[in-house]
């Protein structure tokens, strides 16, 4: 397509948006609409797979060491430990350390530990954290071995429970994302569909006095795509003030809550947006006057 | 010009719309196409453009093997000739010479010439005063007018014509006639399909007559109906 064949496009989808502002108001709302939820739940999947990675990143092993080992063995053993693939972080929690916590635990019931403080049966431990989390097991099979470790414990039941809980709410947002993202799709290339279906006077014209099928779906390709574009700012900037709220009532009386913080999310949300809204909208034209171009 | 071998169109629905039909349309002739309502004369037309394909036979049209014709050959094709129809098939949201100028910008027209040759083809038709009108505002000749002008405006070799009276009194309809023969005059081949008994006597060009998808009769200065 020439110069002049952009400039009557251009000038085609202009007009046809002024024309129709109805059905351009419809398909503009609809891809707002569609791409709103869309991005809704893409927000609500990525802080609920946040979420999941925080409470999962919280999952340790807790190793003890055998009683009586002294300092210099124990410096080796966390070398060791570290040393073995997917520990991502030991720590080290002397006996004394170990009491002190359980005296914070116990709080005004610390009467309890009267019989223990003179002779600290605790023994030495190593929290050992794991990445990706879902190898603990792995590594507790090995640690177990190395000389010097009296025994490997983690909450077997508990991880295998958040594990199948986060990997459910990894399945269940994916699963969202695509059938708001089909549905979106779906219903635009019906609504651009009707507008080119009430075009189509034009079309038969512009096939009858030889225009190439590149110059016919011009107007329709631009207007698509002004239309997407639009529907798609509009979608974005809802989306960015919606977030930003609820981020600003969600920590101050949920904090425990670990939200995705709006920066830089929202603007790769926003860009991502704009993409898809201009590529519903060229994409949804292209198909629909498929029909139509048939000879 | 146009030339037909052996041609016939059998609809999906089994209607036979033309058998064996050939006919040689030479550069610079009038033909009329006579016949019944049904007979094969609006398919006859549509080949030329290639709205339809035969089932079998061959097509020639300006130097095009229309059997073959590749896709995207098609609109090239379609820039050698103008059509009419008896709908006129005018865009009514748009001026006259919006209408008129339309099939010059779809073929990518520079936009000097698309203003100067739309005037140019109003003033030809006599529609010149008329050029900001919209097709509603005009009476059914001036609409038929405007879509021959939409037609010829490019300087088609060809021109075709699918009842271009139909839905007109006789008096406009002479005028629309007197224009088609204004084109033909300037070098362009007319083929028009009527059923306008009168224009055709009074016109003394050749007439093919079609009955059930053949051809019956082609005299070189022809009458409406058979005989002397």
């Amino acid at each position: 397509m020439g110069l002049e064949g952009f400039s009557f496009a251009l000038h085609e989808a202009l007009l046809s948006i002024r024309r129709n502002t109805l059905m351009s108001l419809v398909a503009t709302s609809t891809v707002a609409v569609c791409l709103f939820f869309l991005a809704g739940v893409s927000l609500l999947s990525v802080n609920m797979d946040h979420m999941a990675g925080t409470f999962e990143s919280h999952v340790h092993l807790r190793v003890y060491v055998v009683q009586g080992t002294d300092q210099k063995v124990i410096k080796e053993l966390e070398a060791k430990i570290d040393e073995v693939e997917f520990v991502d972080k030991v720590t080290y929690v002397s006996k004394e350390a170990a009491l002190e916590r359980m005296r914070k635990q116990f709080g005004d019931q610390k009467d309890l530990l009267a019989g223990i403080e003179s002779t600290n049966p605790l023994p030495d431990s190593f929290e050992v954290r794991v990445d990706p989390p879902q190898k603990i097991k792995d590594v507790a099979l090995v640690v177990e071995k190395i000389k010097g470790v009296e025994k490997v414990q983690f909450r077997q039941e508990i991880v295998d429970k958040l594990f199948s809980l986060t990997a459910a709410v990894r399945g269940f947002g994916i699963a969202l994302v695509i059938v708001m993202g089909s549905g979106a799709l779906f219903i635009m290339s019906n609504t651009i569909r009707i507008t080119v279906f009430s075009r189509r006077r034009e079309v038969g014209i512009m096939k009858l006095v030889g225009a190439t099928d590149s110059l016919i779906r011009g107007p329709f390709l631009i207007e698509g795509l002004i239309l997407g574009f639009v529907g798609s700012v509009v979608a974005a900037v809802a989306i960015f003030a919606l977030y930003t709220w609820l981020f600003g009532v969600v920590t101050s009386n949920l904090p425990f809550l670990p939200l995705l913080t709006p920066q830089p999310l929202l603007v790769e949300v926003a860009m991502a947006l704009l993409a898809a809204g201009a590529f519903i909208g060229g994409a949804g034209s292209t198909v629909s006057l498929r029909r139509y171009l048939r000879v | 010009m146009i030339q037909f071998f052996g041609v016939s169109k059998l609809y999906p629905n089994k209607v036979c719309a033309l058998s064996d039909v050939s006919l040689r349309v030479s550069k610079g002739e009038f033909v009329f196409l006579v016949g019944p309502s049904g007979s094969g004369k609006s398919t006859l037309i549509k080949m030329i453009y290639h709205e339809e394909a035969p089932t079998e036979g061959d097509i020639l049209v300006a130097g095009w093997n229309l059997a073959k014709i590749r896709r995207r050959d098609i609109p090239l094709l379609r820039r050698n000739m103008g059509v009419v129809f008896q709908d006129f098939r005018l865009l009514p949201d748009r001026t006259v010479f919006e209408n008129v100028a339309f099939a010059l910008k779809v073929i990518e027209t520079p936009r000097r010439e698309v203003r100067r040759r739309t005037m140019a083809v109003l003033d030809l038709v006599g529609l010149r005063e008329r050029v900001g009108h919209y097709p509603p505002q005009l009476s059914g000749g001036e609409q038929q007018r405007v879509a021959l002008a939409r037609a010829i405006v490019n300087n088609p070799p060809i021109v075709l014509a699918d009842e271009p009276t139909g839905n007109l009194d006789p008096e406009t309809s002479t005028g629309i006639f007197r224009l088609l023969e204004e084109v033909n005059f300037r070098g362009a081949t007319v083929v028009v399909a009527t059923h306008a008994k009168s224009v055709v006597d009074r016109m003394r060009k050749r007439v093919v007559a079609i009955e059930q998808g053949k051809v019956t009769r082609d005299e070189s200065r022809g009458a409406y109906d058979n005989g002397p």
